[in-house]
């Protein structure tokens, strides 16, 4: 007994420390240590450290910005309710950049930024005709002058007298550009609507659980506008599909959590007719929960949404140890020794966690946060739960049960049942054939989109804003390398040239390279080159042509445009983040391509001129993560039958390989008809499948564990109560989880829920055969 | 990700022709007048009048105001050449050549100023509200000056006042630029009769 309450004491010692760690990771901190961006589930690539800055970089600006289009009649109207808005939506702190309006200093900031280079920068059509045609500038001018529409005035021509720099500058600004500006708004006509566009930079990242709880003050300011000035908002942004998958997933932990819980409590309650058992119950539950949550924090600085999802199901695998130790109390009401009777189950529960273990320390070592943040979550989480039923429970228990014991008729039936030779042919084997056939309906799906609930109002608003902005649905970004700016910003040049081609054909809708706004030296020399003769061979005929009052005279001096230059303006706001800079000693830039459409004849056209290019790699997240996904989901494929191979050893060591195979073969061929019979639902397979099966296999071989330590019939029947109704809290839990809106987690629901069921149906296989 | 290219200043002059006058004068009034005019046609002279140059630069020709299509403008001498100016289309056309015709969404700026400009010519002023105060002036002969200084960027950059003077006709047409260069346009033989379009004017508005 002494020994007994020294456990409890530093047992309830640990958990208290734990508690206060726990108050130290969440209330005392900013932000709740709860990670959702799915991204950072993922193993980084390893394999070009450059690409995933870029990457990095890239998907922070790309995350971190918000697009809004009022939507109305009238164009005044539109600008007043976009004052109105945007004055709003400042104080809610949600953004800290919002731009709605042009000022007339960003207007100036083309020109400004340009201006002093002028000899250098050369449209690429000027650029043609001076090197062929130089005398021909003369008269373009000269028509221009004429020209009313024109408007050259006096100012521009003394500073640029061959009109050259209003062809650069008009060439800079000529991409998809729909909108036109109004009252320093930018709007644009589509359909008979008019749309005014307001762009904003969230004042943190969209996974930022402080910034999301914003969302609801903007729904409102939206709402408001909206019947203020009757005009239709729309916005689109990652922030929306974070916020809605974390509300999603949040409110599935709480109805998964909830749930298993409520059921599980109703089956306390109706099994064991007392509160102790359920006190203890949810005691181990909450330490194991309590415990995996700070370890995680400790280890990882956070928990991922996902492990919280996944690790709420665990509700349904720790509760094994304690159900097996309350029936143990509820069928020796007269005789109760809570020593004897943890010594009792003391073996085969221990065998559980091990062999469950085992599972989860595979998934430890393999490089991918999610599944180590995964299994370290479960490992604490499950041994904390067994920590507390050995160490507490028998300090917790020390009288003896004083409730009937349960009608076990139907139980007992079915283990009797189990008698047969013929039913433990038969059975197996029907389940085993079944699979078969299902598993040829196997389909793989490693699509990372899956992990994501999409709504399909915040997709139909991205898609229509898409149309109405001129973007592209699908935008490839290549990343470009060299070893010097220079160099970089003429290999720039080459693609980009290439790519314009294409546009022209109609390939591409459009291109976004660096190089459009800041032309390599060797490229500013040779257009200095140009007009600089331009002017000495042509500037005395313009001068008489126009009978100027002055000569016309090149007085420029060659000083180079730099990127930096670029990027220190106000213009590079928009597209400044294609550049990346120095990255790992070589230089990087992105160029983004939207819609490609090749031409018939030649399907892969663009792709495989990409592809040639050795310095140009393709920063496709979408299919980088689904071969990220299809890799695991063979190595954890592999992994499970490592498991089952070390299981099985580890069985044959302790009861002979006849037992041994009795043991393995239900949660074997509970994981295959699972499976199958997720296949038959026509749910793809995917990594989230295969972590179901080793779920299935740590809770089925816990089943048969118990019925391969009994040594009598009666504690078979013992056994088979806790293996029950411990199937049956696992199965309310993930019953709910194959509700889940998310894909990936209603697979994996699916598969686990079918698992357990099949998984408790043959345990009895694994029962001694002595006759009952 | 998105690429809306900012609008910058930079200065693509536009010219802008009415037509006839009445007393008392509102600028409702004006509206009402000038949108009733279907059609226009008749000549002009241009002078631009520019400090770096030792005389004025003139030209002269012919023009065609369509409501509904858009704006001819036909230059004579120095050397004849035809624009052509629909919604959001400009072609430039000389006698023997190639046209070559500029989209407004591949070049907003121009196109931002010719909306500009074609709403004047439209009278549809309540759109010029915006951008430029507007006072109306009569002086004793029948004669009504319209007066615009430009209110917002990038117009106020390049102009200081747009002036437009007409009586039964339009008179002429006065852009003054900030450094004091001058374009005058003025207007003779208005013709508002024959409100058809010839063969060959519907042709010049097809792109």
């Amino acid at each position: 007994m002494r020994s007994n309450s020294k456990r409890l004491l530093l047992w309830g010692g640990f958990i208290l420390c734990c508690i206060g760690l726990l108050i130290q990771q969440t209330v005392l901190q900013k932000h709740l240590p709860i990670e959702t961006n799915i991204l950072a589930l993922l193993p980084k690539n390893q394999q070009d450290k450059i690409a995933q800055s870029a990457f990095e970089q890239i998907a922070e600006n790309i995350n971190n910005r918000v697009v809004f289009l009022i939507k109305g009649k009238d164009k005044d109207n539109l600008v007043d309710a976009a004052e109105y808005f945007t004055d709003a939506l400042s104080p809610i702190g949600l953004f800290d950049n919002i731009d709605a309006t042009i000022s007339d200093n960003q207007q100036q900031a083309w020109g400004a930024l340009y201006f002093p280079y002028r000899a250098q920068l050369l449209s690429e059509e000027d650029k043609q005709t001076l090197q062929q045609f130089p005398e021909k500038r003369i008269n373009h001018v000269v028509q221009q002058i004429y020209n009313p529409f024109s408007g050259v005035s006096g100012g521009e021509l003394k500073s640029d007298p061959f009109l050259l720099f209003r062809d650069y500058l008009s060439t800079r600004n000529n991409s998809d550009g729909n909108f036109s500006l109004y009252k320093n708004h930018l709007l644009t006509e589509v359909d008979d609507a008019l749309y005014l566009i307001i762009q904003a930079d969230l004042a943190g990242d969209a996974f930022d659980s402080q910034l999301q709880s914003l969302l609801p003050q903007l729904q409102l300011l939206e709402t408001n506008t909206e019947q203020l000035f009757h005009v239709k908002l729309l916005h689109t942004g990652s922030l929306f599909y974070a916020a809605y998958g974390t509300d999603s997933a949040k409110s599935e932990i709480s109805t998964i959590g909830v749930g298993s819980l409520i059921g599980i409590l109703l089956l306390l309650l109706f099994v064991y007719r007392s509160t102790l058992p359920l006190v203890l119950a949810l005691l181990s539950i909450s330490c194991g929960l309590l415990v995996a949550f700070v370890t995680t924090v400790l280890v990882f600085g956070e928990v991922h949404l996902f492990s919280l999802v996944f690790g709420a199901s665990l509700i349904g695998v720790s509760i094994d140890y304690a159900f097996h130790y309350l029936t143990e109390r509820l069928v020796h009401p007269n005789n109760w020794d809570p020593d004897l009777a943890l010594k009792q189950i003391f073996n085969a529960i221990s065998l559980g966690l091990v062999t469950s273990l085992i599972g989860y320390l595979g998934l430890l070592i393999a490089p991918f946060p999610g599944l180590q943040q995964l299994s370290l979550f479960s490992i604490v989480g499950l041994f904390s739960a067994y920590l507390t039923v050995v160490l507490c429970y028998p300090a917790l228990t020390r009288t003896a049960s004083n409730t009937k014991q349960p009608n076990l008729q139907y139980l007992t039936k079915w283990l009797a049942l189990w008698q047969s030779k013929r039913l433990q042919m038969l059975l197996p084997s029907t389940l085993v054939l079944f699979a078969c056939i299902g598993l040829t309906q196997i389909t793989f799906n490693d699509d990372i989109r899956q992990l994501q609930a999409m709504p399909a109002s915040l997709k139909s608003q991205e898609h229509l804003i898409k149309n109405i902005t001129g973007v592209g649905n699908n935008q490839q970004l290549l990343l470009v390398k060299a070893s010097s700016e220079e160099q970089l910003l003429q290999r720039l040049e080459t693609l980009s040239e290439q790519f314009n081609r294409w546009k022209m054909e109609g390939y591409i809708q459009s291109v976004q390279s660096i190089s459009q706004f800041v032309p390599s030296i060797q490229t500013q020399q040779t257009n200095y080159q140009l007009v600089e003769s331009l002017y000495q061979q042509q500037g005395t005929a313009l001068t008489d042509k126009l009978n100027m009052s002055d000569p016309v005279e090149f007085e420029q001096i060659f000083s180079p445009l730099l990127v930096k230059d670029y990027l220190k303006s106000s213009v590079s706001e928009l597209l400044g983040f294609l550049w990346l800079g120095e990255l790992s000693g070589q230089y990087a830039s992105v160029i983004i391509l939207s819609d490609i459409n090749n031409p018939p004849e030649n399907p892969l056209l663009v792709e495989n001129y990409i592809n040639q290019q050795v310095d140009v790699s393709v920063l496709d997240k979408t299919s980088e993560i689904s071969a990220i996904f299809a890799h695991y989901r063979i190595f954890i494929g592999e992994m499970l039958l490592a498991t089952y191979f070390i299981i099985g050893l580890l069985l044959i060591w302790r009861y002979g390989v006849n037992v041994a195979f009795k043991v393995l073969t239900p949660p074997f061929i509970a994981g295959i008809a699972a499976l199958a019979i997720t296949a038959v639902f026509a749910i793809p397979i995917t990594i989230f499948n295969l972590l179901a099966l080793l779920l299935v296999l740590g809770i089925g071989i816990d089943y048969t564990l118990f019925f391969a330590e009994q040594k009598e019939s009666i504690s078979s029947q013992n056994t088979f109560l806790a293996i029950t109704l411990s199937a049956i809290t696992t199965v309310l839990s993930f019953g709910l989880l194959a509700l889940s809106e998310t894909q990936a987690i209603h697979g994996f629901g699916v598969t686990v829920l079918t698992g357990i069921i099949i998984a408790w149906l043959l345990a009895p296989l694994a029962m001694r055969q002595e006759g009952i | 990700m998105f690429n809306i290219r900012l609008l910058q200043s930079f200065f693509i002059g536009f010219l802008l022709c009415c037509s006839s006058s009445i007393s008392a004068l509102s600028l409702e009034q004006l509206q009402q007048q000038l949108t009733t005019k279907k059609v226009l046609r008749g000549d002009f002279i241009q002078s631009k009048t520019l400090q770096m140059f030792n005389q004025p630069l003139v030209s002269d020709g012919t023009f065609l105001l369509s409501h509904q299509q858009g704006l001819i403008w036909n230059q004579i001498t120095p050397f004849p050449v035809t624009l052509v100016l629909a919604k959001d289309k400009l072609r430039q056309q000389f006698e023997d050549q190639t046209p070559e015709i500029i989209e407004a969404k591949d070049n907003p700026m121009v196109f931002y100023f010719s909306h500009l400009f074609l709403s004047l010519f439209k009278g549809d002023l309540s759109a010029l509200e915006s951008q430029f105060s507007m006072t109306i002036t009569e002086s004793e002969k029948e004669t009504w000056l319209l007066h615009l200084s430009p209110k917002e960027s990038p117009l106020n950059k390049v102009f200081k006042q747009i002036e437009i003077k007409g009586n039964k006709q339009i008179q002429s047409l006065v852009l003054t630029e900030l450094n004091g260069d001058l374009s005058v346009i003025e207007f003779s033989n208005i013709n508002q009769e024959q409100t058809q379009l010839s063969q060959q004017e519907e042709n010049a508005f097809k792109f």
